[in-house]
């Protein structure tokens, strides 16, 4: 019971803390990058879709990285599972 | 591994699913192939690619995906996602060749809806059947 009250109390500290982040330090519109996005992405990457220019060419970390979370969630996901997981 | 579907088979959801297949396979092709061109690209193709795996399974719920060629397989797709832009994206090269970009687009579409669909199927293959009863 006071397990179950002090994991809530985390919780909820670490939600508090994660929404003090975000209003304290709003992300500002950048309209210069936002712009020169829309203005070059045809001829800087070649696509026509401005969203697949962003993703695949000029924030290719941030697909890197979706990608790695996809597998490193299977992988978890593979080794917890008791029965017919990997280990 | 089999689970037991006997008195709960439905004639209607397997015909219908059957009918459904070409037009999931269909429309998850053109959903990778033109995510350069139109809404759309590799994640959310994948996906699309892997409801047809969830239509088998409730058609069919036979657990023959063998899940560690299948994980293999994405780990190398994986490893090819992180090559391919890094060579092409950012060691500069698109810089020299201006006429690889459009085909870059396509087989990093191609590459991630691929991943994305051995990736989602492990995961409704695992909850099908060992989780969820």
């Amino acid at each position: 019971m006071t397990r179950t009250v002090l994991v809530t109390v985390l919780v909820l500290l670490l939600f508090g803390f994660v929404l003090f982040i975000y209003t304290a330090h709003p992300e500002g519109h950048e309209s210069d990058v936002s712009a020169y996005y829309i203005h070059n992405f045809i001829e800087d990457t070649g696509a026509r879709n401005a969203v697949a220019a962003i993703y695949l060419n000029y924030r290719m970390y941030d697909t890197v990285f979706e990608a790695l979370i996809l597998l490193v969630s299977i992988i978890a996901m593979l080794h917890f599972f008791k029965v017919g997981g990997h280990g | 591994m089999k689970i037991d579907i006997s008195g709960t088979r439905s004639e209607i959801v397997s015909i219908m699913t059957g009918v459904l297949y070409p037009f999931i396979i269909v429309f998850a092709v053109y959903i990778i192939l033109n995510g350069h061109n139109t809404p759309g690209g590799g994640f959310q193709g994948g996906a699309i690619l892997a409801t047809l795996f969830l239509a088998r399974f409730i058609v069919l719920p036979e657990n023959d995906l063998d899940v560690h060629w299948s994980h293999n397989l994405e780990k190398m797709l994986f490893a090819v996602i992180l090559l391919v832009p890094g060579v092409f994206v950012f060691a500069g090269l698109q810089y020299h060749f201006a006429a690889l970009r459009e085909p870059y687009l396509i087989f990093m579409n191609i590459v991630i809806g691929l991943k994305v669909a051995f990736g989602l199927t492990i995961v409704v293959f695992r909850f099908g059947f060992y989780e969820g009863r």
